[in-house]
């Protein structure tokens, strides 16, 4: 009898059966397949993802395969870990449009794989990285709800932390 | 997940504001204090996400009347991301009087800072843990829990206001020492009972200062960071290096700086640096001769930061094939390159700039000519993969890739 799989089901219903390695980068999946089997795994499991439509599933599992042999540093570094650039392969991965990277981190946030979704972060903070409030606005398409005495009380009672 | 606010958001740019806050938050996380004070006036939103990463952590830098060794501990540490900043005190505190988010300061850390500054920082923050990372002057503090201190400077009245406080205590709190001329060697003996020290910054080496550590039973001390400056010594320094491994456990160490400008040091060196297998950063002040030698030592691919400092020959700068046939060497895991720098520049980080402020004036025909430097070390961004902190001339330029080939050269 072959190993079993780990049944992964999209929102729009499509089926992506993966090693249970794979799957299990996903906490929330991990959790789920040693509740319900707490003897091991022995058929195929299928696991529903509502929030997630098939194309950021596939996207997100290729993510997993990639990393299913990679053993990421656990949390007492917290600190450290902000710091680091994003990974090669992950940054190369993550060149999506704005639409999908939103979708996976999202589908990563749900699914709790935290090394993508901390990935994923970083390509955001990249985004902002150096840029105005006005030039954020523009990036990000968002128009201020400040009155122009909101704007200038922030800038006062913040300047202590301003660059000089 | 796509709540009201969809409606803001066009497909073609990213959808900021329509992510979970706790998505949001840890973005926030990773953002340094200028990128959060430009997020923070966006709009409403971001301004409460971001806020309380502003005001979390404060770092109140007053080094620049104090040794900046008290910032070597951060060298592997995410200093620029963790806190906030601080490098005018006075201006802080006043800001600080009637800041009605003044509750969201939940840690302070400061260096070399007047003890009246102290004392108002602590009253003002009652509940807010504060650190002393380094003072150079802690006996002026009449009383003060020594557990707060991180570091000090081991001047005769430090070392006697410490060693009446500590004595029968591991003081697992301090992690840095610094030895300078003045340091009462009688005084050495409080070194073997820091267990927690990590650093070492010894400004005056000489035969002398090695005696007294050997006889303050220090010996294979495992520390991560050692500084060796100003050898005063009739002898050839590279004696003191020989030895350099009865004192420190070499394997220990990440980060390494010395004076190198004796010719004679590299034969020394030569026992010396193949040791220290552990070795991230690696900071050398002087001789071109021996900085080029020293780094061809080392092994391949092990160094994060290179910091040739001030290693002119006849008053010409390291020439470009002989820095680029020592950094090669370290192609995959150069992340940061000082040229011609201080060596207390050794973070890379854009804050040091503000802290020393050298009359040297960086001309724009100056700036082009940097630049040009950068792009022909980097080739335009097919080489170097990791290297994206640059510093020449205490310019400090940032590297940001866009793909291979295309680079952005920022400057500060």
């Amino acid at each position: 009898m072959s190993t079993p799989k780990v049944i992964i089901i999209s929102s729009d219903d499509e089926k992506f059966p993966v090693e249970q390695k794979v799957a299990e980068k996903s906490i929330l999946i991990k959790n789920m397949i040693n509740d319900l089997n707490p003897d091991g795994l022995e058929e195929d499991f299928e696991i529903p993802t509502p929030n997630v439509r098939s194309n950021v599933l596939s996207k997100v599992l290729e993510w997993c395969e990639h990393h299913k042999n990679t053993v990421f540093a656990d949390d007492e570094d917290e600190d450290v870990k902000k710091s680091l650039p994003v990974e090669e392969w992950d940054k190369n991965f993550l060149k999506v449009d704005q639409e999908m990277l939103y979708e996976i981190i999202l589908a990563a946030n749900y699914l709790n794989i935290k090394p993508l979704l901390e990935s994923g972060c970083k390509m955001v903070a990249e985004m902002i990285k150096g840029k105005s409030p006005e030039e954020l606005r523009r990036t990000f398409n968002i128009v201020s709800d400040f009155s122009p005495e909101e704007e200038a009380a922030i800038r006062r009672e913040n300047e202590w932390a301003e660059d000089r | 997940m796509r709540g009201a606010k969809g409606d803001l958001v066009s497909t073609e740019s990213f959808a900021l504001l329509s992510l979970p806050d706790e998505v949001t938050t840890q973005i926030i996380a990773v953002l340094s204090q200028i990128d959060i004070l430009s997020l923070i006036q966006v709009n409403k939103h971001l301004y409460s996400l971001g806020l309380p990463k502003l005001y979390h952590s404060i770092y109140l830098n007053n080094s620049t009347s104090c040794t900046p060794l008290a910032i070597s501990s951060e060298i592997n540490y995410p200093f620029h991301i963790k806190y906030t900043i601080i490098n005018w005190i006075t201006f802080f505190i006043r800001q600080m009087e009637n800041n009605p988010n003044k509750n969201l300061v939940k840690e302070i850390v400061t260096n070399c800072i007047e003890p009246d500054d102290f004392k108002t920082i602590q009253e003002m923050f009652p509940k807010v843990n504060i650190t002393i990372e380094y003072d150079s002057e802690l006996y002026r503090f009449r009383s003060l829990d020594l557990s707060m201190v991180n570091g000090l400077e081991l001047t005769y009245e430090n070392a006697l206001f410490f060693d009446e406080n500590i004595r029968g205590k591991n003081y697992y709190s301090i992690k840095e020492v610094g030895i300078n001329e003045e340091s009462d060697h009688d005084l050495f003996g409080i070194i073997p009972v820091l267990k927690g020290l990590e650093s070492m910054h010894i400004t005056s080496v000489s035969d002398r200062t090695f005696t007294s550590l050997k006889d303050a039973g220090v010996s294979k001390l495992a520390i991560k960071r050692l500084f060796l400056q100003n050898f005063i010594t009739p002898n050839n320094p590279g004696d003191l290096f020989r030895d350099l491994d009865e004192y420190f456990n070499l394997e220990s160490l990440e980060t390494f700086g010395f004076d190198s400008k004796y010719d004679s040091l590299f034969q020394d060196l030569q026992l010396t640096i193949p040791r220290l297998s552990n070795l991230k950063h690696l900071f050398l002040h002087g001789n071109r001769k021996c900085c080029f030698d020293a780094s061809m030592i080392l092994p391949r691919d092990s160094l994060e930061f290179l910091c040739l400092h001030d290693s002119k020959e006849n008053g010409e700068f390291f020439d470009y094939d002989s820095l680029m046939t020592i950094i090669s060497r370290q192609e995959s895991t150069l992340t940061s390159l000082c040229l011609q720098c201080n060596i207390y520049h050794y973070m890379g980080y854009e804050w040091v700039d503000r802290v020393y402020n050298y009359l040297h004036e960086v001309t724009e025909i100056d700036n082009r000519r940097n630049i040009h430097l950068i792009n022909q070390i980097l080739a335009k961004g097919t080489r170097f993969p990791k290297l994206d902190t640059i510093i020449i001339n205490e310019k400090y330029y940032f590297i940001k890739r866009n793909g291979p080939g295309d680079i952005k050269i920022n400057t500060i």
